[in-house]
């Protein structure tokens, strides 16, 4: 009787519990998939999970912690309302709110849950999420002062975590800028979890205040790919791309423009080589019509002086082949004094008259 | 008998009796030599929680916790070759859970701390004399008092290079905050830098943490 007792409570517990198998598979399958880098399924199998087990705490919490991760932050705070509905006696859901108020910028609220998460003796794990927390939250405030004193306490707490190295990079960077000393950090971090979506914003940010944009846009790609949903980053690589749109229609543009003015110039000296050639003929043309002028000339002078001398040969011929002066040898002669000079037409006297001197024969000269 | 009637009568005249007795404001450490401090372009501010009982006491002569009033000190110094100006209306004190707390005028934190006459009221069963006594000493305490506070209040002030200014704002308490710490609360604050030459005016904020130390 005893242990049919038993068997009926087991039996009944087992009956009344709030978690089905199917929604614990649901979650098993969630965390296992989100360990390996699957960052959108196992949000699926959670919501899954808590529509088939409303009272499944730990799905709430998960999913709300894998949204909050994915900067789904109106529907994580919605998981978290949720879990503290069913128990607000447990940090966890505390935190959680805390971490999707600092990603609404409600960075004051955040406090107040961080420290409700306190009251409520968190595990040492617990404790170092909420002083970080509150760092990060102080950090976005600008309360330096206040963030040190909290990294610190998370440092008292787990000495060798790396986020402590990336937040005391971020609390440096945010009082004096960026700095090599602080990308030398971020590195060190990403060095040993290069999917921690927080360094690969905040190395991002730093590449963008710096004005590298290949850097930035670097860090944030891989930051998108580890499941990163910043919209300030999808904005900033939005940027980006229209920035580089417009350098690439001005580029094009640019070169079409010097296509065009190489062109222009080529054409340019084609027309000069063209001028310069018909120029030259021109030249050419002009000393072979010089020189045909020339030869035209000389031939024209030539036939000229041909014309000229066989113009007067012809008159000369006139003269000469003329029968009625062939014969000369009947002329009268044309005497003249030797010592006077005075001529004496008629051919006949035969001494000058003025001095007696014999007279000679002129045309026989 | 008599010696009873002595010994009663005396109770109630020190009963009654009131002085008002408090610490000078400290003006021995100017902003910048806070840890907790904002610098607005060279003016720095800093500002510390006066609400503690032992503080309060200790500069209001009571504890203003306990009326409901929350004394905050702030302390400006300029550093810087603009000319600044701060008003009351531009500065608020916002709780952890992201509630504010109303400022107060000085006036009103006055009224309501000042002692009260029914303490007076104590002598008269015994005799006239103590009670007038009585009532002299609450009137001559409130003005203590009143004074006090009136000198220890900010008000609307200009800064300029080099000057130092120091004061006390005061913020009501909402009473289901009555026991709320301050160690993440903030305190806001707007200035104004004025115009100069070529340079436009600017509305600078500040957000700080109050020190407790």
């Amino acid at each position: 009787m005893y242990k049919l007792s038993i068997l009926i409570i087991f039996v009944l517990c087992i009956g009344c519990s709030s978690v089905s198998k199917k929604a614990q598979a649901d979650y098993n399958e969630a965390i296992s998939q989100w360990d390996n880098g699957n960052y959108a399924q196992p949000i699926f199998l959670l919501e899954e999970a808590v529509a088939d087990s409303p009272k499944f705490l730990d799905a709430h919490l998960k999913l709300a912690e894998y949204k909050i991760y994915t900067n789904q932050t109106q529907g994580a705070m919605e998981s978290v309302e949720k879990a503290l509905a069913l128990d607000n006696s447990k940090p966890q859901g505390y935190i959680l709110k805390g971490k999707a108020f600092v990603q609404q910028d409600e960075n004051l609220k955040a406090q107040g849950q961080y420290n409700k998460a306190l009251q409520l003796e968190p595990s040492q794990e617990q404790k170092f999420e909420i002083f970080l927390g509150k760092a990060i939250a102080k950090i976005n405030l600008g309360l330096h002062e206040d963030a040190q004193n909290n990294i610190d306490k998370a440092k008292s707490v787990s000495p060798d975590n790396e986020r402590i190295i990336y937040l005391n990079a971020l609390l440096r960077e945010k009082k004096m800028g960026p700095n090599s000393l602080t990308i030398k950090e971020y590195k060190q971090v990403l060095a040993k979890n290069p999917t921690d979506v927080d360094v690969l914003k905040s190395m991002g940010d730093t590449w963008q205040q710096l004005e590298v944009a290949s850097k930035a846009i670097k860090y944030y790609k891989v930051y998108l790919e580890a499941g990163g949903k910043s919209p300030q980053v999808k904005q900033y690589l939005d940027k980006q791309i229209q920035i580089r749109k417009k350098q690439m229609a001005q580029q094009q543009q640019s070169n079409q423009t010097e296509q065009a003015r190489i062109e222009l110039e080529r054409i340019k000296a084609e027309v000069e080589k063209a001028k310069a050639q018909a120029e030259l003929e021109a030249q050419k043309a002009f000393a072979d019509a010089e020189a045909r002028k020339a030869i035209a000339d000389s031939e024209a002078q030539k036939a000229k002086a041909e014309v000229e001398k066989a113009k007067i040969e012809a008159e000369s011929a006139k003269y000469l082949n003329d029968p009625l002066l062939k014969d000369t040898t009947q002329a009268t002669k044309i005497l003249n004094c030797p010592v006077c000079g005075r001529i004496y037409k008629d051919g006949k006297q035969q001494t000058c008259d003025y001095d007696g001197t014999p007279l000679i024969d002129l045309t026989e000269e | 008998m008599l010696r009873t009637l002595c010994v009663l009568t005396l109770s109630f005249v020190l009963i009654g009796c009131v002085s008002y007795r408090a610490y000078e404001k400290d003006t021995s450490r100017p902003a910048h030599q806070h840890v907790k401090k904002k610098d607005l372009k060279g003016l720095a501010i800093a500002a510390e929680d006066y609400s503690s009982a032992k503080k309060s006491e200790k500069y209001f002569n009571r504890n203003l916790r306990d009326y409901g009033y929350l004394p905050i000190y702030l302390s400006f110094a300029n550093d810087s070759d603009y000319e600044y100006t701060v008003r009351q209306g531009n500065i608020s004190l916002s709780f952890e859970d992201g509630s504010q707390a109303q400022l107060v005028e000085t006036k009103t934190v006055i009224e309501n701390t000042q002692n009260s006459y029914g303490r007076a009221l104590l002598g008269i069963p015994l005799l006239i004399f103590p009670a007038f006594i009585i009532g002299s000493s609450v009137s001559s305490a409130n003005y203590d008092l009143e004074k006090d506070y009136n000198a220890k209040s900010l008000r609307d002030f200009n800064i300029l290079k080099d000057e130092k200014v120091f004061g006390f704002v005061f913020f009501k308490l909402p009473s289901e905050k009555s026991n709320a710490s301050l160690n993440d609360a903030i305190i806001k604050i707007n200035v104004v830098k004025k115009a100069k030459q070529s340079e436009m005016a600017e509305t600078l904020e500040g957000i700080l943490s109050l020190s407790t130390d």
